[in-house]
């Protein structure tokens, strides 16, 4: 049985970096189920204490959605460049979601399964980052880009260098420095809600 | 700060990383002078370059989901819950653990699942969710877990429910498909169960594989109606209902992968027939015993939710009714108006489908009352959402042994002869004979009832795993105990390259380079390993040899015994005694030998024997087996085979044969010279371990039961029927020579010495037989009896087997060991090679003048014979008549035929046989 969604998805996320926001709406889900995949994997026990194995095992999750290698891209940077985009999107979007929920304060309809779901988290976390990467890309989108590839796109600094068409010193220079603003933006910030 | 300010920060920062850690203060206050803000500023930055952070240093969505698989929840072992005491854990899930517990007042156990005390945090939803439980508990319906209680315990809200026993269907079709009969019973319960829940307005929204559970009695429950959504407002309902979209958060999609329907896919505004969606889903893989929508991913199996039809289960599974099928498929419309309109539709559909099937109609009926609506039991306010059980209520038995599922590959009459998987595990590879054809090697598939001719006569010996053909070429025998000349050829085409003759059996090492075979040469048997190298040599056939997963021993089987070598030769028989081995194969953990073998008759049962001789038996049919190979993953490929034989007749002054057979394994003896009678005797189980004697008139009137024993001859004037009578027990006479009256009278013992009878004709003046025999110590030679009494005389050398006598008694034509003809008198003399005859002729009959013999011999088309009349002083050969035979599968190559002298009137034996291949899924 022939399944066209390699093709599928590939327009998708042509159309959403076009601009179509109901791209969007359709790879949301996408990336969703595959969070509940990893998720399930930890839950089994099945990938507890392997943190070395995380990013290969985040990288194939991110493969399975995109197969980038099948795609008829301008080119694997500008794949890169985008599905990174998009998981930033997608991630803090849900960040955002469960925040709301914990807070009780929208009234967004979410079942049983997914309320339960919500624990605390990286959640909050990963909402503070997203503004504090903002602010950063005002002082240099290069780095803020670094970080979004990095963090966001599961990227190696090969791979971000190959995006952003600098040397990987660059790559890694800038993330160290960008990692340092963003740890200490994020601690000060943390500082000022307590 | 302004980006230029950055700049400079990080242009200091990263120099002062190219230093070493204790020199950055010293470099900073130089490089920074009297700008101590920016000197600051930089050394605080320096603080969190080597600090390890948790979210950072790991990718988000990484994160995302570790946040996801947060688990929660300390054991409960021991502890009181409410009325009820905590027994132990049951299971652990996303959402909570379940344990087994027991009501301390009623004793009852139940199953309680505990929610994460996070879930309490929500005041508002935790009222909603003890309303959605008790909404869901109140359906009291035998298909829905019913749930008896609610309640928190230190902030943690809990579940109260009935405790099953069971197993999910899940785990119940792990085995693969389940038969039509049981997966309509099973879909009608879940049908009634989720018809229940929506007539209160509670949609499902989750419905898989995993949240329907079967129980030891085979009642299904529908658990985890933990999706499930409000679809219907009362009209005082709370305003957060009333004006909810009903799209989810962040379009997110609620719902299993593979059970989605298109509307949920889309996240789409979803109602009831989502799940009759999911319900036909369900369905198709209870038949097919795969999933409807499967893709290498989720996005994959999406995307065929939306856009593929899934292969008609009626393909894959050929009992699937038409109006099953159409069943199936209206559940699952990809568009909602072409689905059922509701559960209770289905329900209705399904019962009717079921009551074409009585007894599953009564089964049913036993195990699910339709539910009536009890509407005063609802809160008045209440939002209807049904309660959350996630985990199945499993408690830890051993599941119930699921019974095998057979799937039928081949469908023509015929006899299929060998069968492999290839390398991928699912094609299957097999020689046949179909339809009385040349035979032939096949390719097919298990989900599709076609095969794909080879074009090639060969018996399959085994693949590689490499896809690389082990064939005997021109095989002779047939399927037990085949010769032929060993050749390998890749699946994909090519010719074959011949490499050894005179070989009976080989596998292929998992080196795909080395053969282990077995052949014969000059006469005895060697199993070589690699060929060239003999591990064992033996004066018997060798046949059905396999070589180990692990590649350390070898099986065959050599003389109704199953052996085993290894390598060095060293030689292990694992099981003897059998009748007739009809297969062998590993294991898939290569610890035992499964063999298919009878150890009397041919209903041969499917056996498993250890290295260390630890039998048991694996399966048992009605039916002869023919073990053909096991998958990696424990597939059975074999034959069920049906072999009877049956008996035709011409009778005198008919141009038409009939067909005169009686029960399943009928022998041609005799015909009388009128061919008004003719004797056969019933060899299989209709008669009876000692065979039985019938004679018959050939206008097939009823047959007359003469005695046991199996006949040979009728007299001439048809008074008497010769009989061998064998002994089977430890004592007495091996055999008897008897005569039983075909009318009233006495049976008359002949001869019942220490000579061991094979066989025996009438001489013409019906008071003398001839009667070949086997004295201890001597080969086989023909006697002469007198009927009224006597010692036995021998007349021929030995050797030699009488098999006609001359119209005048003085003449004999005999066999010898090869088959081959001889013509000797019945005074004496050396026997002479009969003149112009060729190998395989079967001598039949003596004509009336004398002068010639009739033989038979196979014709190059497997449908006909061919009967030759022999002239025996010329040798002049001519052919006298071609019979087309009915149902050839040609087991045996000969087969009884009786003719009278004139040669217008016969009777003989013909093979009957119907061998299905199958795939069989769960045999342990």
């Amino acid at each position: 049985m022939a399944i066209p969604t390699t093709h599928e998805i590939t327009d998708l996320l042509v159309a959403w970096s076009g601009g179509d926001q109901l791209a969007l709406e359709k790879l949301t889900p996408l990336v969703y189920q595959e969070l509940r995949r990893l998720a399930q994997g930890y839950l089994r026990g099945e990938r507890a204490g392997h943190t070395l194995q995380t990013t290969a095992l985040v990288h194939e999750a991110y493969l399975r959605l995109t197969d980038a290698s099948r795609m008829r891209w301008q080119n694997r940077a500008h794949f890169f460049a985008v599905s990174a985009q998009l998981m930033r999107h997608i991630l803090v979007d849900f960040a955002r979601a469960r925040r709301n929920l914990k807070r009780g304060g929208d009234a967004q309809q979410v079942s049983l399964d997914e309320a339960l779901t919500v624990a605390a988290g990286h959640s909050a976390e990963l909402i503070a980052l997203d503004d504090a990467l903002q602010d950063l890309a005002r002082l240099d989108e290069r780095q803020s880009k670094v970080v979004e590839l990095r963090f966001f796109g599961g990227l190696t600094e090969g791979e971000i260098a190959e995006v952003l068409q600098v040397s990987p010193r660059t790559v890694s220079s800038d993330w160290s420095l960008a990692r340092s603003w963003l740890l200490r933006e994020l601690s000060r910030r943390e500082r000022d809600d307590a | 700060m302004t980006p230029e300010r950055y700049n400079e920060v990080g242009r200091l920062y990263r120099a002062a990383m190219e230093v070493a850690p204790a020199q950055r203060a010293a470099f900073l206050a130089a490089a920074c002078g009297e700008d101590d803000a920016l000197r600051q500023e930089v050394q605080s930055l320096l603080g969190y370059a080597e600090r390890p952070d948790d979210l950072l240093d790991h990718p988000a969505l990484d994160a995302a989901a570790r946040t996801f698989a947060k688990e929660s929840a300390e054991s409960l072992v021991g502890q009181r819950l409410g009325q009820y005491q905590i027994l132990s854990l049951l299971g652990k899930g996303g959402m909570g653990e379940v344990y087994r517990a027991r009501h301390m007042q009623l004793g009852r156990e139940a199953a309680i699942k505990v929610l994460p005390a996070e879930y309490a945090e929500n005041v508002d939803r935790l009222r909603r969710f003890e309303q959605e439980a008790r909404a869901a508990g109140m359906l009291n319906h035998p298909n829905v877990l019913t749930i008896y209680d609610i309640g928190s315990h230190a902030g943690a809200p809990y579940l109260v429910a009935e405790l099953l026993e069971g197993e999910t269907l899940r785990e119940r079709t792990r085995c693969g498909a389940l038969t039509p009969h049981r997966a309509v019973g099973y879909a009608l319960q879940v049908a009634r169960g989720l018809a229940a829940a929506h007539e209160k307005g509670i949609v499902h929204r989750d419905l898989k594989p995993e949240n329907l559970f079967v129980t030891q009695d085979g009642r299904v429950k529908i658990l985890d109606f933990g999706l499930a959504k409000l679809t219907q407002s009362l009209s005082r309902g709370d305003a957060d209902a009333s004006t909810h979209p009903h799209r989810t958060a962040s379009g997110m999609i609620l719902g299993t992968i593979g059970y989605m329907s298109p509307e949920q896919v889309r996240a789409e505004e979803v109602d009831h027939r989502s799940d009759l969606f999911a319900f036909g889903a369900i369905l198709y893989e209870m038949l097919a015993g795969r999933a409807a929508f499967r893709g290498s991913s989720a996005v994959e199996t999406m995307s065929a939710i939306l856009n593929a039809e899934p292969r008609l289960v009626s393909l894959i599974c050929r009992r699937v009714s038409p109006a099953l099928e159409r069943l199936v498929r209206r559940c699952l419309g990809k568009n909602i108006e072409e689905r059922f309109q509701s559960a209770r539709d289905l329900a209705f559909a399904l019962e009717e489908l079921s009551s074409a099937d009585a007894s599953s109609g009564a089964a049913l009926a036993r195990t699910s009352e339709p539910s009536g609506r009890r509407p005063w039991l609802l809160p008045a306010s209440a939002l209807l959402i049904a309660a959350t059980m996630l985990a199945a209520f499993f408690v830890g038995r051993p599941a119930e042994q699921m019974p095998p599922e057979f799937q039928r590959l081949t469908f023509h009459r015929g006899a299929v002869t060998a069968a492999r998987f290839a390398p991928d595990g699912q094609t299957i590879i097999y020689s046949a004979r179909w339809q009385g054809e040349q035979q032939q090697l096949y390719s097919t598939r298990p989900e599709s009832p076609e095969s794909r001719p080879l074009g090639l006569d060969a018996e399959l010996l085994a693949i590689s795993p490499v896809g690389e053909l082990a064939i005997a070429l021109q095989p002779s025998g047939f399927g037990l105990g085949i010769r032929g000349t060993l050749a390998q050829m890749p699946i994909a085409g090519s010719a074959p390259r011949p490499i050894l003759q005179n070989v009976s059996a080989a596998d292929w090492a998992a080196d795909g380079k080395r053969l282990a075979i077995a052949r014969e040469v000059n006469g005895r048997y060697h199993l070589e390993f690699p060929s060239g190298t003999t591990l064992h040599e033996t004066a018997y056939a060798i046949e059905r040899l396999r070589i180990s997963p692990q590649g350390d021993w070898i099986a065959f089987e050599e003389r109704g015994a199953i052996e085993a070598i290894n390598l060095t030769g060293k030689r292990k028989t694992l099981s003897s005694g059998w009748n007739a081995v009809t297969g062998l194969a590993w294991s898939p953990d290569g610890n035992e030998v499964w063999f298919t073998a009878a150890k009397v008759g041919f209903n041969s049962t499917l056996h498993s024997i250890t290295l260390s001789g630890r039998q048991r038996v694996v399966t048992r049919l009605p039916h002869q087996l023919r073990l053909f190979d096991i998958s990696r993953d424990g597939r059975v490929l074999l034959a069920s085979v049906n072999v009877r034989k049956g008996i035709r007749c011409l009778p005198p002054g008919d141009s038409q044969e009939r067909d005169l057979s009686w029960f399943d394994w009928g022998h041609v003896a005799d015909i009388s010279d009128d061919g008004r009678l003719f004797l056969f005797s019933e060899a299989g189980e209709g008669g009876g371990a000692g065979q039985t004697v019938y004679l018959r008139k050939t206008d097939g009137s009823p047959p007359i039961r003469l005695g046991e024993g199996v006949a040979y001859g009728l007299s001439p004037k048809g008074d008497w029927a010769l009989t061998i009578r064998r002994n089977s027990a430890p004592s007495g006479p091996l055999s008897q020579v008897i005569l039983l009256p075909t009318g009233p009278g006495e049976a008359k013992v002949l001869a019942d010495s220490r000579i061991n009878w094979q066989r025996a004709i009438w001489f013409p003046d019906g008071k003398h037989i001839l009667a070949s025999g086997v004295e201890p110590g001597r080969r086989v030679r023909g006697y002469v009896l007198d009927i009224e009494g006597g010692e036995p005389r021998p007349i021929t050398r030995e050797g030699l087997t009488g098999r006609l006598i001359s119209p005048d008694g003085q003449w004999l034509i005999a066999v010898d060991a090869r088959q081959t003809l001889a013509h000797l008198s019945v005074a004496g003399g050396e026997p002479q090679p009969v003149p112009g005859q060729v190998a395989g002729d079967e001598p039949i009959q003596w004509s009336a003048n004398g002068r010639s013999i009739y033989v038979r011999q196979d014709a190059p088309d497997p449908k006909f014979k061919r009967i030759y009349r022999l002239e025996l002083t010329t040798g002049r050969r001519e052919l006298w008549k071609e019979q087309l035979i009915a149902d050839p599968v040609r087991i045996a190559q000969s087969l009884p035929m009786a003719m009278t002298p004139d040669g217008k009137s016969y009777a003989y034996t013909y093979i009957r046989g119907i061998f299905d291949l199958y795939l069989i899924r769960g045999l342990k």
